[in-house]
């Protein structure tokens, strides 16, 4: 009644509202637009509308929205937020991380920002990206599922454990539960792990994420006796679930059921025919079956997909055996050894690197460097190794073995970002700006969210007296890690030697915002003046410029 | 919008990580299935640990109890029955070791002389053995043909070769033998064999792994290889160097010469070497080396017949799991367990992992019959030394071993892991089937220890065979048989002459009734240890064997219609040594 009396951009916005809250979002879409009708500059009015928009599954036009929104009003965070969902969901990754860093910059604590974009970092294989990201995070129990993600993708599973065995302590979600029973997998710690999913599965018995997690933990463990019922009431609730099926199979195999486990990897192939278990784990079933002719055939396709893995040989070559083709089982044999003495090789490898790194972390740079030599002899390939042998050198202050072990890195992996960032480091030190600088910019054309080398060109480019270009490195930095405080405040020392002291000074509040009580942030605020005009409470900011841009390596 | 995701594992790892692949079966159900049966078999032997009032009271001193740094502290050692001053009664040999600090009172190796009352001596001053060090694996030969059996001893560190002087004293004549080596070495296994049939016995030598104790690495969450279960534990063997092998040629003169390199051995760096066996596997008369490898593919060294060796385990079977898993071999017994003639093989492996038995097929192949055998239902335990020898004369071998953990650290975390876990008895169903029996063959089989090497043999000569085992940090157990007394059975020792003196190489043939059973001379089996170099046959009710001795020089011997219930000596081409034999009338016998 109200609406047809007194038409208006209220009226229609509130009936685009309650339709919206009766999540009736086709409806509320035109009512919006009626609204806007009225009060065309409403920024609100474009963020509801949007909202209305991608929940109706119209990204695209939510997304045009979502800006006309921000147009209207740059300094709102839940537009920022929801139009980087919307671009995820389109597919513009790059454009969503930049929308959520849009909303850091308003709020560096915002936590559905910092989670988009964690997950974004890790998506991407920036692990170490995320975990500076989420390193100085306000506590959430999805940011501290993040972090666990980015430290375990990064093989790092003590402080994945550590960070997920301490939210649990604080709060025994199933979620972390989870979480921290796939990590205690990771670590090779099934007992834990079993104790872990069973009493989560007995508090949560409802949850089927804990219950196939569970069940795979069972399956790992060879504990096929209490596998399998698990397996049969899972595959009965979840007919066509992928795992369901292929977990049914591995335990039917273990049993020696051999023609329901051929069903279940057949159904579970169906489902994923890149999955080399499934493939492999047919191939027994059948080569059990005296099948031999479809048991090569799934055990080649074992192998097509990874040639890496030791028992896809073995079995194929007892099949070719029993087919009588003694010359390619042979070859497979060869190969299986091949795959087993390399397993060795690597865990002489990793063991040394270990200790290497332990030996750094005690302090001990010269052992470490021993260490990370014996460790690339067993693993002359690894790009990683030669990267760590570099920071171990560092400490020692052989820039000139620092150097080779960096190129020689390079030389593994063209594309590796942080061997770029420290070649950088090593070229400013040795005076080599221009080679420097080249190698600060592979380092973010490998890694685009490489803040920290990001800041070091912007660093190395202050140094230059080449402002313009350091401010637009710093912006590219603090873009990339909005809580990367140091960014934030080289920024500002940059713009405040440009007499910019306004947006100086909202850069060093932003660096404040995330540590009030950084030394460096709180004496270059001090230094600025206070008002628009420019005049400054100290004399001369220059200093101030120096002292704060550092390099961060 | 998409869920925040969890951590997750491909499914790749999950069977990378997991043994998933093979056949195996794990039900608790099928267990007591099989115990089940043993309800309808005739008794079994009786084992009553003896140790104690036999005088072996003396604690083995093997690092420190319920700590162990480094790997080298966990590995050791073994122990031997041999007949040190050739008075037909088997004396005891074990090796001990030390701790990380130092040697305290009662470190070393221990020789205890049979009294022949059921008693011994601990004779280790006189003798000189007692070199108290990281002692891992004895193996026993007469090297020098001069008709006393010599120990060579492996060490981390270097190893020993004693002669026997036959006066109760040993002379350490590694330096003279040729048989120092540069650096430490983690010697373990280590078996004479006369590779080349010139009849003087050579040696091979495993290694373990390539150790420095001023470099190891520690227990570390830090470093995978260093962590079980996410306990911290020693590190290794994955990820510490992978050593090579080492085979001496005896020349002739009491001196050897390391032909590791002209022979191929030391090009197989492949493996992390515990106990050595040698074994004619393909029948062909010249003798072949197996090497239980830990974590790694065990070996089987062919030999070429020209002083060279070729690999071929992988090929022929023995090298890793059916479902292609490297298994971690500690031990090996070799055994003809379905009296077909031909010795099989069983190796002791690690916890949850099953123990593997395989059998001989033709010409040196193996099956693995683990499962279908029953053998694999048990994977409880880390399992050492171990025998498939006729425990109960019932003319069909059982199979034995002992077991303990490596990390003592686990149990305080997890009750399944027990640093101190039983014996495990298999007893011959004589259908190619074993069934696991426990405490009904003696209140021995309950008592838990950190058990690694044993051997052997009949040390109160009664006709059955008891079994010597090395405790770490313990007293010694010496599990005294009183087998079934309706059984017969028959023990040949042989001597050499155009072959080594102590025969070591040599493979019996014993046939009573319909039945026919292979066994071979060797100087070391079990886990790093040497048992009773006389050969056991049960014979069930057979009263009489025929007997096919294939000696080392190539000389097949046929004996017949030989008495049950003796010891029988033979000597190579003259015969059976009269005045030599002791019998069962004899001896007092419990049932």
């Amino acid at each position: 009644m109200q609406l047809h009396a007194h038409p208006s951009a209220r009226t229609w916005g509130a009936l685009g509202g309650w339709l919206g809250e009766q999540h009736r979002f086709a409806c509320a879409i035109p009512a919006f637009q009626s609204a806007l009708l009225f009060d065309p500059d409403s920024a609100r009015l474009h963020y509801f509308l949007a909202l209305s928009l991608y929940s109706s599954g119209r990204a695209k036009e939510s997304a045009s929205e979502f800006h006309r929104a921000l147009q209207l009003d740059p300094r709102d965070l839940e537009a920022y937020l929801a139009l980087g969902v919307a671009l995820h969901q389109l597919g513009r990754a790059a454009d969503a991380e930049a929308a959520w860093e849009a909303a850091l910059n308003l709020d560096p604590d915002s936590v559905t920002a910092l989670d988009w974009l964690a997950k974004a970092r890790i998506d991407e294989g920036q692990f170490g990206a995320a975990v500076e990201l989420l390193s100085t995070s306000p506590h959430n129990e999805d940011l501290t599922l993040d972090l666990a993600l980015a430290y375990s993708q990064a093989g790092q599973f003590v402080k994945a454990t550590k960070t997920l065995e301490n939210e649990f302590a604080r709060s025994a979600s199933p979620r972390v539960g989870a979480a921290l029973g796939t990590v205690y997998v990771q670590a090779h710690r099934y007992q834990d792990a079993t104790n872990l999913l069973r009493a989560a599965l007995q508090a949560h018995p409802d949850d089927s994420a804990i219950e196939l997690l569970y069940l795979r933990v069972l399956v790992l463990q060879d504990d096929d006796a209490d596998a399998q019922p698990l397996a049969k009431k899972f595959l009965e609730a979840h007919p066509d679930n992928f795992d369901a099926l292929y977990l049914s199979g591995v335990v039917e195999n273990d049993l020696q059921q051999y023609t329901s486990a051929v069903d279940h990897l057949k159904s579970a192939a169906a489902l994923n025919p890149g999955h080399f278990d499934v493939r492999f784990n047919l191939g027994i079933a059948y080569a059990h079956l005296k099948k031999n002719d479809a048991a090569r055939t799934q055990l080649e396709k074992a192998v097509a997909l990874d040639p890496a893995k030791a028992e896809a040989h073995f079995q194929l070559a007892q099949v070719l055996r029993a087919q009588g083709q003694m010359v390619e089982a042979q070859e497979q044999l060869k190969l299986f050894a091949q795959c087993r003495q390399a397993t060795t090789t690597l865990a002489l490898g990793q063991t040394k690197a270990g200790q290497a790194a332990q030996a750094l972390d005690a302090g001990n740079a010269t052992e470490a460097v021993a260490l990370y030599r014996e460790a690339i002899e067993a693993l002359p390939h690894d790009a990683t190794l030669q990267y760590n042998l570099a920071l171990a050198l560092d400490r020692t202050g052989d820039q000139s073995g620092e150097r080779s072990a960096l190129e020689r890195a390079l030389q593994l992996k063209p594309s590796f970002a942080e061997v770029h960032n420290q070649l950088g480091l090593v070229l400013t030190r040795s005076r080599d700006a221009n080679e420097a600088e080249q190698q600060f910019r592979e380092a973010i054309a490998a890694a685009p969210s490489y803040a920290e080398a990001a800041n070091n060109l912007g660093t190395l480019l202050g140094q230059q007296g080449r402002d313009h270009d350091a401010e637009t490195s710093f912006r590219s930095a603090v873009a990339a890690n909005p809580r990367f405080a140091q960014a934030w405040i080289n920024l500002a020392a940059t713009l405040a030697s440009e007499s910019r002291f306004l947006e100086a000074r909202a850069a060093v509040d932003a660096a404040l915002r995330i540590d009030p009580r950084d030394a460096d942030a709180l004496r270059l605020r001090q230094m600025l003046p206070s008002n628009a005009d420019g005049r400054s409470p100290t004399p001369d900011p220059a200093p101030v410029n120096d002292a704060a841009r550092k390099p961060h390596s | 919008m998409p869920e925040p995701g969890y951590p997750s594992w491909t499914r790749r790892r999950l069977l990378q990580t997991g043994a998933i692949a093979g056949v195996r079966v794990c039900v608790p159900g099928l267990l007591r299935a099989s115990q089940a049966r043993s309800a309808i078999l005739p008794p079994f032997s009786r084992f009553t640990d003896v140790a104690a009032q036999a005088g072996l009271t003396q604690p083995i001193i093997y690092g420190t109890p319920g700590q162990v740094t480094y790997i080298l502290e966990s590995m050791g050692g073994g122990c031997a029955f041999f007949d040190y001053d050739n008075d037909g009664w088997i004396d005891i040999f074990l090796l001990g070791g030390r701790t990380l600090s130092g040697t305290p009172p009662g470190s070393g190796n221990r020789l205890y002389h049979n009294n022949r009352d059921g008693t011994f001596t601990d004779v280790t001053a006189k003798s000189g053995l007692n070199d108290p060090g990281w002692a891992n694996g004895v193996c026993v030969g007469d090297y020098n043909n001069d008709g006393l059996e010599d120990l060579f001893l492996t060490y981390y560190g270097h190893n020993r070769l004693y002669q026997n002087n036959g006066d109760g004293t040993f002379t350490d004549v590694t330096a003279r033998a040729g048989l120092l080596h540069s650096g430490n070495r983690f010697g373990t296994g280590c078996t004479f064999l006369d590779y080349n049939r010139d009849g003087h016995l050579d040696l091979f030598v495993a290694n373990y792994v390539d150790f420095d104790l001023a470099t190891a690495p520690r227990p570390t969450l830090q470093i995978a290889t260093c962590q079980y279960q996410g306990v911290a534990v020693y590190c290794g063997p994955r990820g510490l160097p992978v050593p090579t092998h080492a085979l001496y040629r005896n020349n002739g003169d009491g001196t050897f010469t390391d032909i590791s390199t002209v022979s191929g051995i030391d090009a197989l760096k492949t493996s992390y070497g515990l106990t050595a066996v040698s074994l004619d596997v393909d029948e062909d008369g010249w003798p072949d080396i197996v090497v239980a490898a830990d974590s790694t593919p065990s070996l089987l060294l062919m030999n070429n017949h020209d002083g060279t060796f070729r690999e071929e385990a992988l090929l022929r079977g023995l090298a890793v799991s059916s479902n292609g898993q490297e298994m971690a071999g500690m031990g090996i017994a070799a055994g003809d367990y379905n009296l077909d003639g031909h010795i099989d093989i069983f190796k002791t492996h690690y916890q949850q992992q099953s123990n593997g038995l395989y059998r001989a097929a033709a010409k040196g192949d193996f099956d693995d019959v683990t499962i279908e055998s029953g053998i694999g239902i048990e994977r409880r335990f880390v399992s050492w030394g171990d025998c498939m020898l006729d425990l109960d004369n019932d003319g069909w071998p059982d199979i034995f071993y002992v077991t303990g953990n490596v990390y003592p650290e686990l149990e305080r975390v997890f009750s399944r892991f027990p640093a101190r876990s039983q014996p495990i008895l298999f007893r011959n169903l004589r259908n190619g089937q074993f069934v696991e029996i426990g405490d009904e063959a003696g209140p021995a089989f309950a008592a838990k220890h950190c058990s690694r090497g044993c051997a052997f043999g009949d040390f109160d000569n009664d006709g059955d065979i008891d079994i010597l085992i090395m405790n770490q940090n313990e007293p010694p157990s010496l599990l005294r048989n009183d087998a079934p007394p309706r059984n017969n059975w028959i023990k040949l020792r042989l001597e050499g002459t155009k072959s080594n003196r102590s025969a070591i190489g040599a493979r019996v043939l014993v046939r009573y009734g319909e039945n026919v059973q292979a066994q071979q001379v060797m100087s070391q089996a079990s886990y790093l240890s040497a048992n009773d170099p006389r050969l056991h046959f049960g014979l069930g009710p057979q009263t009489s064997a025929n007997v096919e001795v294939h000696w080392p020089s190539g000389a097949i011997e046929n004996y017949k219609a030989l008495h049950p219930n003796q010891l029988v000596t033979i000597l190579e081409g003259t015969g059976v040594v009269k005045g030599r034999s002791f019998f069962l009338e004899a001896k007092t016998r419990s049932a």
